[in-house]
């Protein structure tokens, strides 16, 4: 069970996180949460790298934030995908789908 | 712009974040049944070090923070230039007027930033030039003249380069000149300085090929050795790396080359070749024979007050020691104050006019603005109402003017450009270091930040004004409402600092237009102007017995006297306004020798053949002037002008008096060849028109070498003719070609041509000041006439009343004549305590006006007052030219 998010490859987290807020704007808990059950928690982000890395998105353009309404009525910070996270999402998830492609080629038996 | 309003500070949205976080793990946890207390840790030991988490999400948010508010600034500017841009373009008409009046404005304060950042503010261009000196000799009153600044004499030199402790070291400057010749080329004519072996060093400029010459090089009898100028070496040798060592001939005489200069270095001016001066150590008589420039650098953080002490006590000293120099003072100044001599003074008065052009053309601009912010009132409402806060609109409006004076401000490069090359084309000697004028990058950074400067200066008023109007009104005129009121308030005060700032400029024209007409209306002591002008040097070579030179320069007069059409020929050692003067101390036969203490007598002295008087003009007022018959075997003989008539003799007939100057002869005795007065002249000026006048004599070149100072070798010919000077010009080059072939012509020009010289700085800064004064009252009467004309504009109905309730024509053209009056009044008195305040700047730089000229201040009140009331009128006219029905109808 991969524990934490440094067991990732290097820039993975950022990709995860992009994916998962892709589909919606989340909370910080909601993006933990939705990689834990989409994982079966397999992955599990700890969250030490997880908060960093959303703040550090953001910076970088590929992520906004705002304060709204979460399920249950409290104050949440939500965030969603720039124009510019959606370029490099499918960047990112194009290179690596060439990459684990190429690693279950050398992989299969046979 | 959130949903839930404002962003919190960065630390509070990190905490919050955090905590709710927690909460919704603790939420999880307990669902699946932890304990609410361990769940809580278990939710915090999963974050690891919670603070360290925190503090890197805090760092990463204040970093977005900045990135965001600078991209939202970039983001604005960038609408706010589109829109800007949008909302000139849809009025041209208005956005032409304000860059071409901007443009002119900040054109001619570049330009006149460019010359004086080349004159003026720019470094020399030596290393640590600010520790370079120049040193000169106060004649004291005592010595019976009142010399601010003459030249050292050898043994003050040698004096001083020996005892002073501030210098590092010290070189003599001379100019000479000397002929080229050999190699299968034209002889050429060399400008040469006469330097010391220090020279290189204190300068701090090397030779690039070869070296400087040595002190040992720097005494007379030395073998005689010459450094080029890198211009000369590639032109006449062809850059030819093995020319040092070898010789070349100068005035006939071979001279072996050391080195050669750095590429553009000709100091002192246009220097080709650098001999040594060969100061001579063992001449102290020539104390009080004064002819050597001097040029010190400090030692490193010797500052030129502690060198000026220094100077103090050394004179002291030598004051007790030599009699000579108890009126004999040195004294030092930068040598970038000597350099730039009176121009700073020149480009303050420019400065401050063009300085006074350009708020003329602020102010007009914001008038403008303001009556466009009239029109824009509906369209600043609309946005007020969409959100837009004051300050965004205050933002956007001045963003257009930025625009406006940054589309002005390269036009204004342009024109500038342009027009400063073509002024100092025709003025090119006006002011020193004019070959450094150009636009580079610390021009472009000037006008750059001039332009935003102007954009404040003009822009920020109007949209203040708009943007607090924006605020009470959305949407809706409020003509006649206290804004209103207050606003014509502001144009008229715009307008009446137009007109004062107007006259002050125009005052400041006109002063020195009078000036010049005074410079140009006054005598200079000779009549001629037609006549040409051409210098010759027998070189030492070709005529080594200094005997020889009056019979060589008699038959050269003769040879120019058989160009056709001409009236006369004659020759002096210098021309006047040529700069070449020398002053040398005389004895007089029926005076006791002067008393120790008591000033020597002393006269300018200039060697002329016969025919010099009668071919310049100068009136001859006594006796006759000098013939073919004042021969070397002849009676000595000279001539006075008025001055030195008047000062020496001042109870008795000058003619027949003696003078004469004292030299040693080889046995050691004092002798005296007396010189008899055989006419008197009129005073001359020396270098500039309006200079006092010193006392000056003229010596017969045939005698001269005879009564003690040698032979002048070098003579200018003036050729006076029926014909238009510049069209014998040719034929005076023949003459001197027939005569010797081998002689090179420089100075070639016209009389007329050495006065419009000395003329060129006053007449620069007059069309200077006189091209700024006429833009600023074109502005200033733009200003007025767009100040009527809205009043008008606003009281057409009231007018349309009254010629219907019976009031005469004349009636309402005195009521629109009273709008613009007002604030036209108000500007010229103004403008008269400005100006009368202003004019100290253009003291010192007037000849026969007084800056406080009240014939001056009146006419230029009265242009003021008459071209205000021209721009009024118009719209009277408009005003009465409207049919009441029609007033009415509006």
């Amino acid at each position: 069970m991969a524990r934490s998010g440094k067991g990732l490859l290097h820039g993975t987290l950022d990709t995860l996180i992009l994916r998962t807020v892709s589909e919606a704007p989340r909370h910080g808990y909601a993006i933990a949460r939705w990689l834990e059950e989409r994982t079966d928690e397999a992955i599990r982000v700890e969250e030490g790298s997880l908060y960093p890395a959303l703040y550090r998105l953001e910076k970088q353009g590929l992520l906004r934030s705002e304060w709204g309404r979460s399920e249950l009525d409290r104050r949440a910070k939500f965030y969603h995908l720039t124009e510019n996270g959606r370029q490099r999402l499918a960047a990112e998830t194009r290179a690596w789908s060439e990459f684990s492609e190429a690693v279950s080629r050398v992989l299969r038996p046979g | 712009m959130g949903r839930m309003g404002r962003r919190p500070p960065v630390e509070a949205e990190v905490d919050e974040e955090m905590e709710f976080h927690v909460e919704m793990r603790v939420r999880e946890l307990v669902a699946r049944g932890w304990d609410p207390e361990e769940a809580r840790a278990e939710a915090i030991r999963r974050f690891g070090d919670l603070e360290r988490v925190k503090d890197d999400c805090r760092t990463q948010g204040r970093r977005r923070d900045g990135r965001m508010r600078r991209q939202r600034w970039f983001d604005e500017l960038r609408q706010d230039l589109g829109f800007a841009v949008r909302q000139l373009r849809r009025a041209p008409g208005f956005s032409a007027v304000v860059v071409v009046t901007l443009a002119l404005a900040i054109g001619a304060t570049s330009s006149v930033f460019s010359v004086a950042d080349a004159v003026v503010l720019r470094p020399l261009p030596f290393p640590e030039s600010d520790r370079l000196v120049a040193i000169w000799t106060r004649y004291l009153p005592a010595s019976g003249f009142d010399i601010e600044k003459f030249a050292l004499s050898g043994p003050e030199v040698l004096d001083l380069a020996d005892t002073s402790e501030a210098l590092e070291d010290l070189t003599v400057m001379g100019g000479g000149s000397r002929t080229l010749t050999g190699g299968g080329a034209d002889p050429e004519r060399l400008g040469v300085g006469f330097v010391s072996a220090s020279f290189g060093a204190v300068l701090g400029v090397e030779p690039v090929v070869g070296r400087w010459f040595g002190p040992d090089e720097d005494v007379p009898g030395a073998t005689p050795v010459v450094v080029l100028a890198h211009d000369l070496w590639q032109s006449r040798f062809g850059g030819d790396p093995d020319l040092v060592g070898r010789t070349v001939e100068l005035d006939g005489g071979a001279v072996e080359v050391v080195g050669v200069m750095p590429p553009g270095f000709d100091y002192p001016s246009g220097r080709q070749a650098w001999l040594p001066m060969g100061l001579d150590r063992s001449n102290e008589g020539g104390r009080a024979s004064h002819g050597y420039s001097v040029l010190g650098r400090l030692r490193d953080g010797v500052s030129l007050d502690a060198f000026d002490a220094e100077l103090e006590r050394l004179n002291a000293g030598w004051g007790a020691e030599y009699e000579h120099n108890a009126h004999h003072f040195l004294w030092a100044q930068s040598l970038k104050d000597e350099e730039v001599a009176d121009a700073p003074r020149t480009l303050a008065l420019l400065a401050a006019a063009v300085g006074l052009v350009l708020l003329v053309a602020c102010a007009n601009v914001a008038n403008l603005l303001l009556a466009r912010s009239e029109r824009r009132m509906g369209e600043v409402g609309v946005r007020t109402a969409l959100g837009a806060d004051r300050g965004r609109i205050v933002r956007q409006l001045v963003t257009e003017s930025l625009v406006l004076a940054g589309l002005a401000a390269v036009l204004g490069l342009a024109l500038g450009g342009v027009g400063t090359r073509a002024l100092l084309a025709i003025h090119p000697e006006a002011l020193p270091r004019l070959d450094g004028v150009g636009v580079d990058g610390r021009v472009l950074g000037f006008t750059a930040l001039l332009a935003a400067v102007t954009a404040l200066l003009f822009g920020v008023g109007p949209a203040l004004w708009t943007g607090r109007r924006a605020l009470g009104s959305v949407a809706g005129g409020t003509r006649g409402s206290t804004a209103g009121r207050g606003r014509s308030f502001l144009r008229r005060g715009l307008v009446s600092a137009e007109v004062a700032f107007s006259l002050t400029v125009v005052l400041f024209a006109a002063l020195t237009a009078r000036s010049l007409v005074g410079l140009v209306g006054t005598d200079p002591g000779f009549t001629t102007r037609d006549a040409a002008t051409v210098r010759v040097s027998l070189p030492t070579g070709t005529y080594s017995e200094g005997a020889q030179l009056p019979g060589a320069f008699d038959d050269l007069r003769r040879r120019l006297a058989t160009v056709g059409g001409v009236r006369s020929v004659g020759a002096a050692n210098g021309l006047p306004f040529a700069g070449v003067a020398s002053r040398w101390d005389f004895v007089l036969d029926d005076r006791p020798p002067r008393e120790e203490g008591t000033p020597a007598w002393n006269a300018r002295v200039t060697i002329v053949t016969p025919g010099y008087l009668e071919t310049l003009g100068i009136p001859l007022l006594r006796g006759r002037s000098f013939t073919d018959a004042d021969g070397p075997d002849d009676a000595m003989v000279g001539m006075v002008s008025r001055s030195m008539a008047d000062r020496t003799w001042p109870d008795a007939d000058p003619l027949g008096k003696r003078w004469g100057y004292e030299r040693t002869d080889s046995t050691g005795a004092t002798v005296v060849e007396w010189i008899t007065v055989v006419g008197v002249f009129a005073d001359q000026f020396a270098n500039r028109i309006g200079e006092e006048v010193v006392p000056e004599v003229y010596l017969p070149h045939a005698q001269v070498g005879i009564s003690g100072y040698g032979w002048s070798r070098a003579m200018s010919f003036v050729v006076a003719s029926d014909r238009p000077a510049n069209a014998i010009l040719p034929e005076v080059r023949a003459a001197v070609a027939a005569f010797d072939p081998d002689l090179p012509l420089y100075s070639v020009g016209t009389l007329q041509g050495l006065l419009d010289t000395s003329l060129q700085q006053p007449r620069l800064t007059a069309n200077l000041l006189g091209s700024f004064g006429l833009l600023a009252l074109l502005l200033a009467a733009v200003g007025l006439y767009g100040v009527v004309a809205y009043a008008v504009a606003g009281r057409t109905r009231e007018f349309g009343v009254r010629r219907a309730l019976g009031a005469p024509r004349g009636e309402v053209t005195r009521l629109v004549l009273a709008e613009g009056s007002g604030p036209l009044l108000v500007g010229v008195a103004v403008g008269l305590a400005v100006a009368a305040f202003g004019v100290r700047l253009v003291e010192g730089l007037l000849y026969g006006v007084e800056p406080l000229d009240p014939l001056t201040f009146l006419g230029v009140s009265a242009l003021l007052v008459g071209v205000g009331l021209l721009a009024s009128v118009i719209p009277a006219l408009r005003a009465t030219a409207v049919a009441p029905t029609e007033a009415l109808r509006e």
